[in-house]
């Protein structure tokens, strides 16, 4: 395989190609160790890059192959976890100066065990904004988008995206609270799935709000994100809200015929965003329709109401997370996310349930929506990359989540998929949302889509 | 309940939370949390509906195909 080609190999065809010793682990990985290196210093998507770890474990993976010892279909296969997950041993820091020089693991997130179980190779932690909530932090630096690097990867996991859009990594987990694995999969052209609440647990994972944040890949294509979401998913105790429930075979789900699916298009969120979104988002829509999927308009109850209580509860939810450390190391967090803080500890009580309440009622009126579709497409962010020049502290969040956030509130099953590139040259991504647990349906429609469609393909000219 | 934050009342609602608040932050935070509790009390909640459980959706049937 040439250098190029290995990198950019989708997860199942570099496991064959382990299996037919034409690629061994330990190559992959240096592969991917070289392009870090070299690529790095300009995109700034790892905080700690644990290459002597990835090594050893990529040994380990090759001698099962040589010895042709059964192995998962990850076994080998190197990936990078948001610097939001412990890892026994190691440091972790949020991309924050509360935690950083502070603070080692003791324990490893079910999310990260899991995958290290499987043989998978951990190459190392991806930058992030700063606790996930919204700003970078001027210890670390923002991740610089691989189509542009002057401009944003969206937030809040920065790196993750970066990585995998770059080739420096086969897939990363993120965590998403109102878009922060969608945004940025759409900014740097890969896919991202936020799985539906409770699926994948969240045990070992810095919190933002309990209540919105999930845990969920970053991949170059859906039948990726399915392997993926395949091998995290399932019941765990440790986490007081995972469901307890298997999950589905998503690599079987996404093989069925999408013919007569209802597509129900979110007509009013095409308006108020980009033109060359908006052109790519309908030219999707008519990709759907050529795969004989019934698509047909539909009204979502009011997006802005949904994202007004998400990030009502959102700041108070991350405001008790974090008294604590705010109150013993303020000086650790950024000016920005200090304010977002404190803020949130002044909201009222009354305020937060107002916004729990309106989070049932809004939640039950989307779910009447899927009794006439099976999935809602909308633009999944309201322009490509925007500059960093854009990026003020303490920004308004507000257009920006307008079509994530609710599916946060709410739970569904959501993902963006590559759907064009604006006449900049930048990615352009498409959301597709489900019903609860109905992840393998949103993979199916995503996967359906990328088989007749190439701009997954295209790569950076960073990568190159 | 007023909607118009003061920033004279954050820094006495702040002390109940043990934060100390500075007049410019007192100030700056009263005019983001304005925009924000006027929309937030502006949500179209009918009395008898309960705050959402902190839980996963429930598993939908209907319309399911």
């Amino acid at each position: 395989m040439a250098s190029d080609e290995l990198s950019f190999a989708s997860i199942g065809e570099l496991a064959a190609a382990y299996r037919r010793r034409d690629v061994s682990p330990v190559e992959a990985t240096r592969a991917a160790l070289a392009r870090i290196e070299r690529m790095d210093g300009r995109l700034n998507a790892y905080i700690l890059v644990t290459a002597d770890l990835a090594l050893q474990r990529a040994r380990a993976a090759e001698t099962r192959f040589v010895r042709r010892e059964s192995a998962h279909l990850l076994c080998g296969i190197p990936f990078s976890l948001k610097d939001i997950f412990d890892v026994e041993g190691l440091p972790m820091t949020c991309a924050s100066g509360v935690l950083k020089d502070r603070y080692v693991s003791t324990t490893t997130a079910t999310v990260a065990q899991r995958l290290l179980d499987t043989g998978a190779v951990l190459l190392g932690k991806n930058n992030m904004l700063e606790f996930a909530y919204g700003e970078t932090h001027p210890e670390f630096g923002p991740t610089r988008n691989p189509w542009n690097l002057d401009r944003s990867t969206a937030g809040s996991s920065t790196g993750s995206a970066a990585s995998v859009s770059a080739g420096q990594a086969y897939f990363s987990i993120g965590t998403d609270t109102g878009g922060s694995i969608r945004l940025p999969a759409s900014y740097c052209g890969v896919v991202g799935l936020k799985p539906t609440y409770g699926l994948v647990s969240r045990r070992g994972v810095a919190a933002l709000s309990w209540t919105a944040d999930h845990v969920g890949p970053l991949t170059r294509t859906a039948a990726d994100a399915g392997i993926v979401l395949g091998t995290i998913a399932g019941h765990d105790p440790g986490d007081p809200t995972s469901v307890a429930r298997s999950p589905d075979d998503y690599a079987q789900i996404m093989l069925r015929p999408v013919r007569g699916l209802r597509v129900g298009v979110v007509h009013r969120e095409f308006d108020g965003v980009h033109p060359d979104v908006q052109r790519a988002a309908l030219e999707a829509v008519e990709t759907l329709k050529s795969l004989r999927m019934e698509v047909r308009d539909v009204e979502v109850p009011p997006l802005e109401q949904a994202v007004v209580a998400l990030l009502t509860v959102l700041a108070v939810e991350a405001a008790s997370y974090h008294r604590q450390w705010l109150a013993q190391h303020p000086e650790g967090y950024s000016q920005a996310v200090r304010d977002r803080l404190k803020m949130g500890a002044l909201i009222p009580a009354v305020d937060y349930l107002q916004a729990m309440r309106y989070r049932r009622v809004f939640g039950d009126r989307l779910i009447r929506v899927f009794e006439s579709v099976d999935v809602l497409v909308l633009p999944a962010s309201p322009g490509p990359a925007h500059p960093f020049s854009e990026e003020t502290p303490g920004r308004d969040f507000t257009p920006y989540v307008r079509r994530t956030g609710p599916f946060n509130l709410t739970g569904l099953p959501a993902l963006s998929v590559p759907c064009g590139f604006s006449t900049d040259a930048l990615p352009i991504g498409l959301e597709i949302v489900g019903r609860p647990f109905a992840d393998g349906m949103v993979l199916q429609v995503a996967h359906a889509y990328q088989q007749v469609t190439e701009w997954h393909q295209r790569r950076p000219a960073i990568a190159a | 309940m007023t909607d118009t934050v003061r920033g004279s009342d954050l820094i006495g609602a702040a002390r109940l939370v043990g934060l100390d608040l500075t007049e410019r932050e007192a100030e700056s935070y009263a005019q983001t949390l304005t925009g924000l509790l006027k929309a937030a009390r502006a949500l179209p909640v009918p009395q008898e509906v309960e705050p959402a459980a902190t839980v996963a959706p429930p598993e939908v049937h209907r319309g399911q195909r």
